[in-house]
Parts: C-alpha cells; structure tokens; sequence
C-alpha cells in the first residue's frame, strides 16, 4: 500500500507518494477547488484513493488567512459569546502593546477575526473552582440565536470565565444555540484551550472558530472527496509541533502544522550541525527556525501572524514574505515578478532585470536582518552557524542569502522545494492521552501515577515496534504559575517529586518556587511506522540549480551549496 | 560599525530579553508575573548600559543609576563571581521601595566584563501598608524597608542576613524572597549565555567590540539630534492640583543638537508631604524612553544614548525629590513628565507623532486576610487610552509610553483573592474626540466578597487630561468610587486607601488617550 503526504500551500499542492520501493513526487498548481487540484496530483502520481493507506495532510493556509486576515483588516468574522460584563475580552488583550518604542501604539488582539456586532454577553456565571453562580438563561440564549442569525454568523466562539475549570455551561449553551442554528459552527473554550486566562482562552477559541470556516471546510472536503473515491485508510494531520495528529478538540495546534512540517523536513541536512537556521520560502510566507543537532526547539506559545496563541509548537517565526508578496519597502512588485525578470522562474512581468536585481537583494538583506534577528534571539550568531534552505521560492535565493548573512556555504535538502511534505512523510504518528487533575504535587501519590500509566498504556493498545511511550507530569511551583512536563517513569512513579525538581533546577537553575501542583497527566506514544526514511533514493528530478561562483556538494541529506574557493 | 558586531548587539538584547522571560517564568507574585512589572538589562563593566529587554521603559531607564551608585560603592576589583547586591533606595539611584534591583557581576576568562542586573516591583517591603506603597505617606520611612546598594549574597545565593532582613519587613516574606531568587536565577542565566558570547568572541574581542557599539549608538544618537530643529521646545503638564499640595507641575525646556539632548526641569514644583513625587530616575526613564523614539526602526539601544541625555533637575522637587520625602506613588509623576518631555518634542520632531496619551496608570493593592486565615496581598495595574495618530484612531485600553503593565487576568484575580470582578470593559467615549479619536481606558468593577479588604489606590487625571493635538479633543478624566452594599456611594480621589466588606463595590474608570485633529 502506498502513503501520501500533502502539504498545501498558497500556489501549489506538494505531494509525496511511497511506499517500500518507491518514491514519487508532485508540485500541483492550487485551482480554485482544492480537491479538483488534489485529484489532478493523484492522477499524476498514477495513484486513486482506493490505493491509500494513509493520507499525511499539513496547510499553510492557516497561517496565510491569518496574515492575509491581519494585514487587509478584511474578510470572514465570527460571533463571540462571553460572561456578561466581559464582552470586551478580545478588545482589552492583556493591555501591553508591541513595538515598545513605536510612536503609534499597537496591540495583540484578535479584534479583526471577530464580528463586533455579533458580540454578546450571558449571564451565566462560574466562580473561581467552577462552581455554579447563576445558571444559564435559555430564554437569554434564544435572543442571540436570533441574533446571530440576523447577522448570518456562520460560526461563533464561547469563552465564558472559568469555563476552564468547568464546561458546563458552555456546553448548555452550545446546546441550546445548536438547538435553533443546527448549521452553525460553535467553538468551546474549555475544549479549545482548557487553562486559566480568559484572554488567552479567548484568542484559542476565536482562532478555532474563524478557521472552522476560513480553512477548514476545504480540507473536509478534500477528506470527503477521497473517501468517497474509496480511500480507506489513515487519515492524519500535521500539527505544529511537527508530528501527525487526529483533530480533536480544537484546530489551533494545526496552525503551524505546515512550516512545523517544512523545519522537520529541512532539519534532517542539519543534524550534524549545532546550530542551523532553517528558512522556507513560500509562495505567502517566509517561515524560519533554530535547528539544535537536527531539532528545533518547542516552545509553548508566542506570537503567530500578530497573535500571541498558545500551545506547543515548533519555535518558528512567520514573515508575510512569499512569492506572491509585495517585496519590502515597495508596493509595485512582488517577489515572483523580481525571479520572473532575473529569469528564476517562468513567468510575464514589467520588472526589468536592473529592478529585479535591487529588489532581490533588497529580499536577501530584508530575509538576513530576519534569520539575524530570530538567530540572536536565541543567542546564536548566525554567520557561525549553517543555513538550510527550502521551499519553492527558496532555492534561487538561497546562495544570495547566504552572500547577505556573509556565509559561505548554504544546505539544501533534497526536494528541498517539497520539504513541507516530506517533514510530513517522516513525522510519527503521535497519540495522545490526557487527564486533568488539579491537584498539589504531594497529593499525587505513586498509585495515582501507576494507574494512569496503565490505564493510558491499555487506551493506546498493543504498539508497533519502534513505537515509543512516554508519561509526563504538567507541574507549575504554585497554582496558575507557568508549567513544566515532567517525565516520569511507569516503574518508579515515587521519583516525581525528584524528577520534577531536577527538571526545574536544569531549566531554571534554582529550586522550583513553591511545592508543586500538577494540572495534567499525559501519555505519549509516537509511532514512525511507514515514515519516510532519511535515506530515501533521490529522484532524478532532485537537482539543484547551481549559480556561478558556487558548487554544489552532495551530503547527507541533501546538497552543500559551496562558494568556489572557499 | 561592522555588521559582526550588529549582531553581537542583537545577540545581548537577546541576552536581556531571554533573562525577562526568565523572570516571567519563574517570579511569583502577580505584579510580577502577570503583569510583567519587572525589567532585565545588562552592562558593561564600567557600568554603562550595553542590553535592555522589551520590558517598561520606566523601570529600564532606572537601572542604570542603580548600576552607577553600585560602583561608587563597591570597586569592580573587589566583586567575585556568583556576588549579589541589591538596592532599592529611592535617594541611590533606585525608583520606589517595592522595586528591588538584584545585579550579578560577570566574568570571562577570570575577569569582569560587566554586569547583569534586573528590577522587580516586589509584593511588599513593609511600611504603614500593605503593599508598600501608602497613598498617605509623608515620609519615606513610611514606605518601608530601605536597602542602599549592598553585598546581598555569594555563591548565587541570597545571605542568610538579607532572608532574615526581608522576613521581618516584609509581610509576604516567601513571595518576595522568591521573587528575589528568580532575579538571582535570571541574572545566572544571563551570565551562561554571555560565557557562550565570549566562548565566540575572547574577551578581548568582546570588549573591543562593545566600546565600538556604545561609541557607534552615540554617534547615531547625536547624528539624529544634530538633524532636528535647535530651537528650544518648552512644555508643562503635571498631576491633578490638590487642595493641600496646591498645583503640581512639570516643567520641560527641551533643546537638541549635536551635543545631546538637554532636558531642563526648572520651573516644576517643589516637592510635597504626599508620596507623588519622583526621584531623579523617573526623569532620566521619560527622557531616555523619549528619545529612543527619535531613532527610527532598530536602533543600537545601550548606553551611547545615555552619553547624549543631560538633564538639569531642580533639588527637592516633584521630579528630584530629597529625603524624606516619600515617592511610592511615583508613577504616575513619571507619566506626567513624559508627557510633557513628548509633547515638548513634538515641537521640534512632530512627525508622525499622535496625541498625547492618557498619561497615566491604576496601580490598585488588595489585601487583607482570606477566609483560611492567611493573608492575601496582590498588586493591579490598569492602564488607559493611547492618543489618536495621524493615521489611526488611538488603541483602546492599553498600557503606553514609559508603561507596558500588562493586566491581570479576571480569572487570576478571582482565584487568588477574596474578590468578583463584576465587568471589564472599554470605558466607551473616554478617548478625546477629533479627526482620529483617541483611544479609551478602561472600566472595571470589582465586589468585595469578604470583610476588611484593605484597598490601596493610586491614579492620576482625574482633573487634569491632556490636551488633544490640533484640534483633537480631551479625554474624559479618570474618576473612582465605592458604591456600598447599603446603596451609598462614595467617590474617591486620585490616591486613596479604602476598606471594602462584603457586597461593596468598588468601580475604576481610566482617563482615555487625547483626540488628534479637528473633527470633520
């Protein structure tokens, strides 16, 4: 049975196809009907669905809408149902504002994906532990479900205060709308984002209902469309942490899932390498990571397309700078006119080739002060380090880019234009499996943890060889303080107490701030089978344009972009 | 200047940054690690500011001084590897006495090569009340415990002597000592990363390229100033008159050339017996933030710019204040003379420059014992309007110039103290109005749901709101009250400490951001 990785960009669908013998490769026009162009790729590959094992799917659509969304203050809105009293959630963020020096003050607010006269408040109210105030007012639910309507709303957010602590009231009013609006999409906040801070709970759960109905419908029906063509087998997303994932509760992990893909399929050139700054460049975006030995680091949240979203993810940064993208400082010419008229790529344009050259180096310099900027960041000097370069509009830049950062040489990885799906061919399959307990670390007794690991092992059933299991504790010092995973082993749950400690003390270099309260029990199971090997045959179509005054050396991986003479 | 040492400039302000996360993650009072009231900055061994993070300028702009009254005290030639000192005294270079400033020297290759240093607003140092920042104060001794620059601690670990100091001062002695061992922490951590700059760079290297970062960022301090008008710019706003104090100005005569940036304070009001008044650092952080916005995208941000800041304060004034005199209400003096530094600037560089902010912060301290018999002590700050632009209206509530306080969520207030927060909203109509509005503050109402919460207020404008910029509106001013659970209500002032019990509520409206334009 063959495997299919598909990474949907702005432009073009990327598709890889293999199986044990076999390798084949795709870069697909994007029409206006995603599965129209998706069929086209499969007919290509000489593939039907019914051939399928498995589907590996990751969009850079997410993200594109997002800053698409940002910048033209402009498109699809969604509904927002909060706690009476607090319908300005989104508008008051956290009150900080970026761009501290900035003589226009501008702020992280999701206020441009919400409809503001679609905003409402309910009188429903939980305290602080979740327990009941007042209950929720169905009558009060029917007057905005006709509101709603009125407003044609197609998709809505609830984040009600402590909702995190207790759902039920969203779920009664999800219930109750639901009940009037069966087609309208409801996104809940104890689901999307269960912890504490209504504004960050907030963002998660507009994010997750403007996707349901920017991105999302696209990529179901795309699912609907091979199914319905007799594909059979797996079907799993790419999230943003670089591994395969069923959707559950919420899309936002998905957000990143498409550049998370690109730095996992870039990453393997650099695994010899200390430090590599990994950068692709799309047809929308430029998306840019550290790469440490081979891995990017995770973070826990951080600003995405403007927004600061929580969640785990690979620590990337996304620039509104792709092909399709005016080039900066300049409103006349986009990128893909400025390759077009260097004679990079295929194409009509007015660009002249002396323009096309000062707004490529104008790319190049504004790509290095970006690569420099997210490198020192991390305390790492880029001209010390290696990069690695992909995607579509990646390759012809690449040795100009490594000119503009003074380096003298550049990775490619091979289908270095495809890495979004071959970082999807190789990810694992992650399950997971969650419990909430709330409770301080000295309550949590070795029992508790034994019978979690057993229960979670007996949930995730007889895994595959080569499949890997791991059991984290969520530990913050006090309640509501920022949190740690801390592993811990099913054999010898008593040493929590101690693993925690020594974890905090190696990320923090002190002891942890308070005794310890653990908000979560989790157990991992990433599974590589029928991931692409790192030593794939190469096609013939793998090759790499070589400019004057460099050479290109095969490596592990990939290519060496040297400079002649160096 | 070369581009290597761009990136080593890039690569300690990510140092910095890096150290404010740590704080961030690690801190454990609310004011610190909710509303982000801290702020990490590295220096070079002489003392000079080399990194700050993105943390509020009114704290960033008083590390220095403290940075400066520390090696007056203690020779460079005598500090160890793993030493702590802290300061938090108003009259040595500090702000007021809940900010502690902790500074870690740092060594490579065995010898000093600057320092790393960090300021957090502390949950409380003692004095009259909790919180440590009395809105009746007359002296500073009221203020609470007092520390001139000192040996702290060796080793990385706070002395046993300065534990036992703040556990008889303070009455949150285990959440200050932690939040004194997250600055310990985030200042050790700094110092790792900066071990692998000089593992790249020698020492040598480093040194020879810091001296050119703070020689290159003067340069292009002075270039900027050199390019601006030279006449004089003058300016004067100030704090709500008060019936006691009787008016409290800020006056500013600004000028600019080649040879700095000149800021002359004479003319503001002489000190009071109310805790309003700032020491020397307030001004030093308006003027420095101020001038930060002169320079245009990525600026080379260290202490090159400080070269280029002279400012001439009157002694024992609202913006200089002497001992005794009491200063933990100082921010909103510091709002104040930013104001008036920004709109005499405005004079001399008016592009692209909105109207004025609301030119003020709500900083509210809750306390009192909870229900379980332990006590509760926890710091909110609410910020107001930012000013119409020339392009945009102004952002709604928002915290803006030498502020960057985040807020504290509802669902962290509610869980911590013994309080309902019945609505958070923007305060509608607040923002002056004009061609483009200005943005407006905030209302939130919180209910007492115990006896005898204690509530310490400080605020400012509820009088006197800036002025809108050519043509803009005013905002509407700032007020609050209490409205009783019996149905009474009692409006309160600027500064005020209040009880709550149960039912009571207590409503905070912010001033907005002043209007930009005539309305059309």
């Amino acid at each position: 049975m063959t495997r299919l990785a598909i990474d949907i960009g702005a432009r073009f669908i990327d598709m890889i196809a293999w199986d044990a013998d076999d390798i084949r490769t795709c870069k697909q026009p994007l029409g206006n009907v995603l599965c129209d162009s998706a069929q086209v790729g499969l007919t290509k590959l000489d593939l039907v669905p019914a051939q399928l094992s498995e589907v590996r799917i990751a969009s850079t659509g997410f993200l594109n809408h997002l800053h698409d969304a940002r910048s033209t203050q402009n498109g699809p809105r969604v509904g927002l149902i909060t706690t009476a009293g607090f319908e300005d959630v989104a508008t008051l963020g956290r009150q900080d504002r970026i761009g501290l020096y900035d003589l226009v003050t501008k702020v992280a607010t999701p206020v441009h994906l919400i409809d503001e006269e679609a905003v409402f408040g309910i009188s429903a109210r939980m305290d602080a532990i979740g327990v009941e105030l007042e209950a929720v007012d169905t009558d009060e639910i029917a007057r905005i479900a006709d509101a709603l309507a009125e407003r044609r709303v197609s998709s809505v957010a609830i984040c009600l205060l402590h909702a995190h602590q207790d759902g039920h009231h969203e779920h009664e009013v999800a219930s109750a709308l639901t009940a009037r609006l069966p087609d309208l999409s409801i996104s809940l906040s104890h689901l999307v984002d269960p912890q504490p801070r209504e504004f960050e709970r907030t963002v998660s759960t507009i994010l997750d209902s403007w996707l349901r109905i920017t991105v999302l419908p696209d990529l179901a029906a795309l699912k609907d469309r091979l199914t319905a063509e007799g594909f059979t087998g797996l079907w799993a997303w790419g999230d943003g942490r670089g591994a395969l994932t069923e959707v559950s509760g919420s899309l936002v992990p998905l957000i990143a899932g498409g550049p998370a893909a690109s730095i996992r399929g870039a990453a393997v050139i650099g695994a010899s390498t200390k430090n590599a700054i990994s950068i692709d460049v799309g047809s929308k975006t430029s998306d840019l990571a550290l790469v440490r030995s081979g891995e990017p680091a995770l973070i826990d949240g951080g600003l995405l397309a403007g927004l600061s979203v929580r969640g785990a993810r690979v620590d990337m940064e996304s620039l509104p700078l792709g092909g399709t993208q005016p080039v900066p400082g300049q409103t006349r010419y986009t990128l893909d006119d400025a390759m077009i008229a260097a004679g990079w790529m295929a194409g009509e344009t007015a660009c002249t080739a002396t323009e096309a050259a000062q707004l490529l180096d104008r790319v190049h310099q504004h790509l290095a002060e970006a690569i420099t900027r997210h490198a020192t960041r991390r305390n790492v000097d880029p001209t010390r380090g290696s990069l690695v370069v992909t995607g579509g509009a990646g390759a012809p830049l690449a040795t100009g880019l490594a000119d503009a950062l003074g380096l003298s040489h550049v990775l490619m990885p091979h289908l270095s234009s495809l890495a979004g799906a071959v970082g999807l061919a190789r990810a694992p399959r992650r399950a997971e499996i969650q419990h909430r307990i709330d409770a301080p670390l000295i309550d949590v007794t070795p029992f508790m943890l034994t019978e979690f690991a057993q229960a979670s092992a007996a949930e995730l059933g007889t895994l595959p060889e080569g499949a890997s299991f791991e059991l984290f504790a969520r530990i913050s010092p006090r309640p509501r303080m920022p949190h740690i995973d801390v592993a811990f082993d099913r054999n010898t749950p008593e040493r929590l107490v101690d693993a925690y400690q020594e974890a905090y003390h190696d990320r923090y270099g002190i002891a942890p701030q308070g005794p310890g309260h653990v908000t979560l029990l989790c157990a991992r199971s990433d599974d590589p089978t029928g991931a692409l090997k790192p030593d794939f045959a190469m096609t013939d179509g793998d090759m790499v344009t070589v400019p004057a005054g460099w050479r290109a050396v095969p490596v592990q991986g990939g290519f060496r972009l040297e400079r002649r003479g160096s | 200047m070369n581009r290597a040492n761009r990136i080593l400039q890039m690569r300690l302000d990510g140092l910095a940054e890096s150290k404010q996360c740590m704080l961030l993650d690690t801190a454990v009072s609310p004011v610190a690690r909710e509303a982000a009231d801290c702020a990490s900055a590295l220096f070079t061994a002489d003392g000079e500011l080399l990194a700050m993070s993105d943390a509020i300028p009114l704290l960033l702009g008083a590390l220095p001084g403290q940075m400066t009254t520390l090696l007056t005290r203690y020779s460079p030639s005598t500090m160890r590897e793993g030493e702590i000192f802290v300061a938090n005294d108003p009259f040595s270079g500090g702000t007021h006495l809940p900010d502690i400033a902790v500074i870690l020297p740092v060594f490579g290759e065995g010898q000093l090569i600057g320092f790393s240093a960090s300021l957090l607003h502390h949950q409380d140092v003692g004095g009259t009340r909790p919180g440590s920042v009395p809105p009746d104060a007359t002296e500073i001794f009221q203020e609470g415990l007092r520390l001139p620059p000192m040996l702290a601690g060796a080793n990385y670990r706070l002395s046993q002597e300065i534990r036992d100091l703040v556990t008889a001062n303070s009455r949150v002695p285990d959440i200050v000592l932690a939040d004194l061992d997250a600055q310990v922490a985030a200042a050790r951590s700094a110092a790792r990363g900066w071990a692998q700059i000089i593992d790249d760079l020698g020492v040598t290297g480093f040194m020879d390229a810091t001296a050119d970062l703070l020689n290159s960022a003067e340069a292009e301090t002075r270039a900027t100033l050199g390019s601006l008008s030279h006449d004089e710019a003058r300016a004067i706003d100030g704090l709500d008159p008060d019936a006691t104090l009787g008016r409290l100005d800020v006056a500013v005569a600004l000028k600019v050339s080649t040879d700095g940036m000149v800021v002359d304070f004479t003319g503001s009001s002489a000190q009071v017996p109310a805790p309003i008044n700032c020491v020397a650092s307030g001004p030093l952080s308006a003027v420095f933030y101020a001038a930060i916005t002169l320079l245009g995208p990525n600026p080379l941000r260290n202490g090159g710019i400080l070269r280029c800041i002279r400012l001439v304060l009157p002694e024992a004034s609202v913006v200089n204040a002497s001992p005794p005199a009491p200063v933990n209400a100082r921010t909103n003096m510091v709002r104040a003379i930013t104001s008036t530094v920004l709109t005499a600037l405005a004079q001399i560089d008016p592009k692209g420059r909105p109207a004025a902010n609301c030119g003020m912060a709500y900083v509210i301290a809750f306390s009192g014992m909870g229900a379980d018999g332990e006590r509760f002590l926890a710091t909110e700050i609410v910020a107001g309007g930012a000013g119409g632009g020339p392009d945009h209206p102004g952002a709604h509530a928002v915290s803006t110039d030498v502020g960057n306080a985040r807020n504290t969520p509802v669902e962290i207030i509610e869980a911590d103290l013994p309080l309902r927060v019945i609505s958070s909203e923007r305060r509608r109509g607040s923002g002056g109005d004009g061609l483009h509005d200005g943005g407006d503050g905030i209302r939130r109402i919180y209910e007492a749901l115990g006896d005898g919460i204690a509530v310490s207020i400080r605020g400012e404008r509820f009088q006197r709101v800036p002025e809108g910029s050519l043509g803009g509106g005013a905002p509407a001013p700032a007020a609050a009250r209490i409205l009783r659970a019996d149905g009474t209500t009692e409006t309160l002032g600027p500064r005020s400490a209040v009880k709550l019990d149960t039912g009571d509520q207590l409503v905070i409206e912010s001033c907005g951001g002043a209007g930009y334009g005539a309305q059309s």
